[in-house]
């Protein structure tokens, strides 16, 4: 087609192009310094000066240096990690499910997928001594991430099925039956915990708060294919999220297969969601405070809302959870709290704002 | 000329109800058609079954010689754009944005000029920058037109002049935009396109389209040009109204007016 539009191009839309490039910058230099603060706070504390000879960068004080690389290396790395990829699984999942059912209220701690995910996790910890099954079979990961995917993946079907009705989600219904499969799978888990003996009610409990605690090398390496399918995937559907926000016929009108789009979509939330539930428990809030701030600086273009919220929820989720491990040191706050505390309330915010919008 | 759109006795079934009735409409390029009738007649389920949207309980569906089921999204796409009634958008997209949906994935520099032209040409080039959350009912409904043109544009220049569904696009708007939107229409048609149109008011109808179809309780009663279709039988009969045609000079188009209209018993 045409080039000869080149002068007046970027007249178009001058409100979203311009600051794309900064803004992904701005987010980095938020997660470095983020990470910074997260690698010198702790109960056993690295000072910054310290920090280039735990690296292997310069010399110092033999046994401090070996002290410091243990901490740094074996606990606090390792968390580190964790806790941004959590973030981001969890953030870029509340982005696609947003654009998925067309409201920007879709959480997926709040409207049961990660309920679905806890509840799968729980019954591993619960009835797999009672199952036998072959550690032939069992990857060296364990079963739970798998058994959290498939139950996030049973919910958010289940979810789409309820509230879709010839193509048209109603927000209310959306909603409520979110709840309500929040609720039943909360009273399954509820019914885990009484048949559960004392160890399993210690890591049952754990899935129900959320905690970054216990972060390993191992859990991270589970992780990384998850966060580099939602990333390879998140690129290949952003197209058809945006024309998908227009609603599902306009999206078949426009030429989008709009079937196959709802199956990625809901396979790579459930698999967001399902690997950082079975690391980290029941962290809510991330996915919807993440993305709204991001649209209201980069607009709701999924290319760039992607990928931008990967890097600032990891970012963010990283802050809470040094502020969790610190401030009650060395006791934890669980992180589950923390993220609820502060998005709760902004939740609610966003809710009465939308209220006459969407009928409710 | 071969037909542009062709729909051979289509049946459409939800929800235990005949939707649509044997429908046969065949429409070739280049021509503009109006569908009226009562509420509940069939009128928007025979426009998203000309789209692809609902698949026909029987009958075949042809665009420009093809199945119907025989096209991808993408490729169909290419071949017909929709208008539909209501489309909300939930999320803060800018004018600009939701019009360049139309080209679907692609992107570029073209897209961004052929969004300002489209823009212009439903007098909103002043809102572009705006949030289409923001705008007014009419205003959405001329942004999602443009938007709708951009589809229309991109499949002309991949596959030549194509297929344009409009389903009551005159809706929110006012007198000079409903007069504008139907230029563009005939503009289109001159190019070539096939445009069908689901339309409420008979007088523009009349003024509007080469061939008027009408429909009640799920089939096509009958179809033609508007001095055949549009008289004070089929008012009574179908639209239950008593009232006369009247016929302005010198075009002889037919009109009905409200001021001697009463309820048919």
């Amino acid at each position: 087609m045409s080039i000869a539009g080149i002068g007046i191009a970027t007249s178009v839309s001058p409100r979203r192009r311009r600051p794309a490039f900064f803004f992904v910058v701005a987010l980095c230099s938020i997660l470095l310094a983020v990470l910074t603060v997260a690698i010198v706070t702790g109960a056993a504390g690295i000072p910054l000066h310290r920090l280039a000879a735990a690296f292997g960068l310069s010399s110092g004080d033999a046994a401090t240096i070996e002290r410091d690389r243990l901490i740094l290396w074996s606990i606090r790395l390792p968390r580190i990690a964790m806790a941004f990829i959590v973030g981001a699984l969890l953030s870029v999942a509340g982005a696609m499910m947003q654009g998925l059912f067309r409201n920007p209220l879709a959480d997926p701690g709040l409207v049961g997928v990660s309920g679905g995910g806890a509840l799968a996790a729980a019954a591993t910890i619960v009835l797999s001594d009672k199952l036998l099954i072959p550690a032939s079979i069992t990857p060296p990961f364990g079963l739970l991430p798998i058994a959290a995917f498939f139950g996030s993946l049973i919910s958010t079907t289940m979810l789409y099925r309820l509230s879709t009705r010839e193509g048209r989600t109603s927000v209310a219904t959306f909603l409520l039956a979110g709840l309500a499969i929040g609720a039943l799978a909360n009273a399954a888990i509820g019914f885990l915990i009484f048949v559960a003996d004392d160890r399993q009610l210690r890591d049952v409990t754990f899935w129900m708060l959320g905690s970054l605690a216990g972060g390993t090398w191992l859990k991270v390496a589970t992780l990384l294919p998850f966060l580099l399918l939602v990333i390879v995937a998140g690129q290949y559907i952003a197209r058809g999220l945006d024309l998908f926000v227009l609603g599902e016929a306009e999206a078949f009108h426009s030429g989008i297969e709009v079937e196959r789009l709802k199956r990625i979509g809901i396979v790579v939330v459930a698999a967001a969601v399902g690997a950082a539930v079975s690391v980290s428990g029941v962290v809510g809030f991330v996915g919807i405070v993440i993305p709204h701030l991001l649209r209201l600086f980069i607009g709701p273009g999924h290319r760039l809302l992607l990928p931008s919220s990967m890097l600032l929820g990891g970012a963010l989720l990283l802050a809470a959870d040094t502020f969790a491990r610190t401030l009650v040191a060395p006791a934890e706050l669980p992180i589950g709290v923390v993220t609820a505390l502060v998005g709760a309330p902004f939740f609610l915010i966003l809710l009465l704002k939308q209220r006459g919008r969407i009928g409710l | 000329m071969s037909a542009a759109l062709e729909a051979q006795d289509v049946s459409v079934r939800a929800g235990g109800k005949l939707l649509l009735d044997r429908v046969s409409l065949t429409i070739v390029p280049g021509e503009c058609v109006a569908i009226v009738g009562p509420n509940g007649a069939g009128k928007t389920t025979l426009l998203r079954t000309l789209a692809g949207e609902l698949p026909p309980l029987t009958g075949t569906l042809r665009i420009k010689g093809k199945d119907l089921r025989l096209y991808p999204a993408r490729e169909l796409s290419l071949h017909r754009a929709v208008l539909s009634q209501h489309v909300s958008v939930s999320f803060p997209f800018t004018v600009a944005e939701v019009v360049g949906m139309g080209a679907g994935n692609s992107s570029g520099r073209w897209l961004d000029r052929l969004v300002e032209e489209k823009l212009a040409e439903v007098d909103m080039s002043e809102f572009a920058g705006r949030l289409i959350t923001t705008l007014s009912g009419g205003e959405q409904q001329r942004a999602h037109l443009a938007r709708v043109l951009v589809q229309l544009a991109c499949g002309h220049t991949a596959e030549g002049p194509g297929v344009l569904l409009l389903d009551e696009p005159t809706s929110n708007l006012d007198l000079s935009h409903q007069l504008a939107l139907f230029s563009i229409a005939k503009r289109s048609a001159a190019l070539g396109v096939a445009v069908v149109a689901v339309l409420h008011d008979l007088n523009l109808s009349a003024v509007f389209a080469d061939r008027i179809v009408v429909m009640n309780k799920s089939r096509m009663v009958t179809e033609g040009p508007a001095h055949k279709t549009i008289t004070a039988e089929l008012l009574r009969d179908v639209f239950k109204v008593e009232t006369e045609v009247g016929a302005p000079p010198p075009g002889g188009m037919p009109f009905v007016l409200p001021h001697n209209m009463r309820r048919a018993t």
